[in-house]
């Protein structure tokens, strides 16, 4: 009995020491996670930002594309037609 | 969440870190400054050819690199090109605004088409006249022409020339009249020699009633499907055949778009479009070549690069290329053509004099666009009888200006020209209504 007392007393000794030591830890552990989560998140929304920016301006260079499609288109058709004015011109 | 950060990073990324160099300003350079190519020669032959015995193929490949203000029209015409030569060889070059400084090259090498060596040769397909003077054996005399518009088509078969007219006066045909009176015109029932009468100073009439080959005032029509079905040429051009061919010379009219010729132990093709007339009998046409191809093939023992007939077939371009294996293609023709210095003139260029204050004129179009108002312009100038015109920069638009005219008879006269032909509502107006700048 004796010894079974003085074996718990050592035990509880330790979980004592140990238990301090891992509250510090975790205490700095936990800070560190806060921090880094913090992080994340902030990191997160930038590229949620960042793809949003990225979307819009796809999408203003789709609109710019096809607006200079069309002018191209209907330069080409202008010239076209200039063209077909001129050998027109040119018939007696 | 590590997938994220990585996106965000390598997006950030792109828009600072140089992981591409920017190419920008180099194909800026390459567009703007042409390569520079060191003229070989100040002069070549674009008319006139010796020929040996049996030689089927004439001429050389050329190019000249453009100046500020020319058009292919002109380099064309100086270098005895029609239109439909010149813009179908340089595809990427725009006929009436070229950059100063593109390269341009001259179709100058033709293979005579698959028809007796006498009197005179038209083949409809190219657009070009061959000449063989009795009188000089041994030489052959080519020029480009304008031909009969589609529904008017120029006649095909053999025929000779009998009777030719200096200064000639046209009698208009009825059908003429009528299409003129369709677009509000009325023209007389005789023209009389002068720059209004669009035979020109010279005509050969044909034994095909109605038809002439004959001179223009429209010179830069030359090379294109314009006439009611005679037969056109430049006004240098008909002179001098005029003057040598002779009454009862036959004249054979044919289409050939595909010819080929054996020159220097190699076998040459030269495709053109088939005219719009012929364009469902193409597949036959190409048929018949490639069977001709084969049998000289198997005639010759010698191996043909069918790939690059194709392409050739394809590209319609009128430029002849070998076609055995291993042989040169079109690429390397171009880069190795013989490159020509730019002439002081260009011949018969059109030049527009200064418009003064005290000038009649015509404000034709104002355009956003800097290269469609040359474009205008210029056309106006390539007119028959010239409508001289410049563009004219105001504000942030570019005015198509047409003058000087000498009095407002003159200018209202241009001014219906332009609303017939190009269909733009202009009136006379006085120069003081129109800035310079």
């Amino acid at each position: 009995m004796k010894k079974v007392i003085k074996l718990s007393m050592i035990a509880l000794a330790y979980s004592f020491v140990a238990a301090c030591a891992t509250t510090s830890d975790v205490e700095n552990l936990q800070s560190q996670v806060n921090g880094l989560d913090t992080s994340v998140k902030q990191a997160s929304a930038d590229a949620a930002s960042a793809q949003s920016t990225a979307i819009d301006a796809a999408a203003k260079a789709e609109s710019a594309t096809a607006a200079a499609n069309r002018a191209a288109q209907l330069s080409q058709e202008a010239n076209n037609k200039l063209d077909k004015k001129f050998k027109k011109s040119m018939m007696k | 969440m590590l997938a994220v950060i990585l996106l965000s990073i390598l997006t950030s990324g792109c828009q600072h870190l140089a992981f591409f160099p920017d190419l920008s300003e180099n194909l800026a350079f390459q567009e703007d400054k042409p390569e520079k190519v060191h003229p070989q020669t100040e002069t070549i032959e674009t008319h006139e050819f010796q020929l040996s015995d049996g030689q089927t193929m004439v001429g050389t490949i050329a190019a000249v690199n453009t100046r500020e203000n020319d058009t292919l029209s002109d380099i064309a015409r100086h270098f005895g090109l029609g239109y439909n030569d010149i813009s179908i060889a340089n595809p990427g070059i725009i006929p009436w605004t070229p950059k100063a400084g593109s390269r341009v090259l001259l179709p100058l090498q033709f293979i005579l088409p698959d028809a007796p060596h006498k009197g005179i040769i038209l083949n409809l397909a190219n657009m070009r006249l061959f000449y063989y003077p009795k009188q000089q054996p041994g030489e052959v005399f080519t020029y480009p022409v304008g031909i009969g518009r589609q529904g008017w088509n120029t006649p095909m078969g053999l025929t000779t020339i009998v009777a030719k007219k200096a200064n000639p006066s046209w009698v208009v045909p009825e059908s003429i009249h009528q299409e003129h009176a369709e677009k509000g015109d009325s023209l007389p029932q005789v023209v009389a020699a002068g720059p209004d009468n669009p035979l020109g100073l010279y005509a050969m009439r044909l034994g095909f009633p109605r038809y002439l080959i004959h001179g223009t005032n429209k010179p830069y029509g030359i090379g294109m499907q314009v006439s009611h079905g005679c037969v056109q040429l430049y006004p240098e051009d008909i002179e001098v055949l005029f003057k040598k061919a002779l009454v009862g010379m036959p004249v054979r009219i044919i289409h050939q778009p595909y010819l080929t010729a054996w020159h220097q132990d190699m076998l040459y093709l030269e495709a053109n479009e088939p005219l719009q007339k012929w364009t469902l009998d193409k597949s036959l046409m190409k048929k018949q070549l490639l069977k001709q191809l084969h049998q000289i093939s198997a005639k010759k023992n010698v191996a043909i690069d069918w790939e690059k007939v194709d392409r050739i077939i394809q590209r319609s371009d009128g430029i002849p290329v070998p076609i055995l294996a291993q042989s040169p293609d079109v690429a390397a023709i171009s880069a190795n053509a013989v490159q020509l210095s730019h002439p002081e003139q260009l011949y018969q260029q059109p030049v527009v004099a200064e418009l003064k204050d005290s000038d009649w004129s015509i404000l034709v179009a104002s355009f956003d666009n800097e290269i469609e108002a040359q474009k205008l312009a210029t056309m106006l100038n390539h007119q028959g009888p010239i409508i001289p015109a410049r563009k004219i920069q105001k504000n942030n638009a570019y005015q198509v200006i047409a003058g000087p005219f000498k009095n407002q008879k003159e200018a209202k006269f241009v001014a219906k020209r332009i609303r017939m032909d190009f269909e733009i509502d202009v009136e006379p107006s006085k120069p003081r209504l129109i800035s310079k700048n």
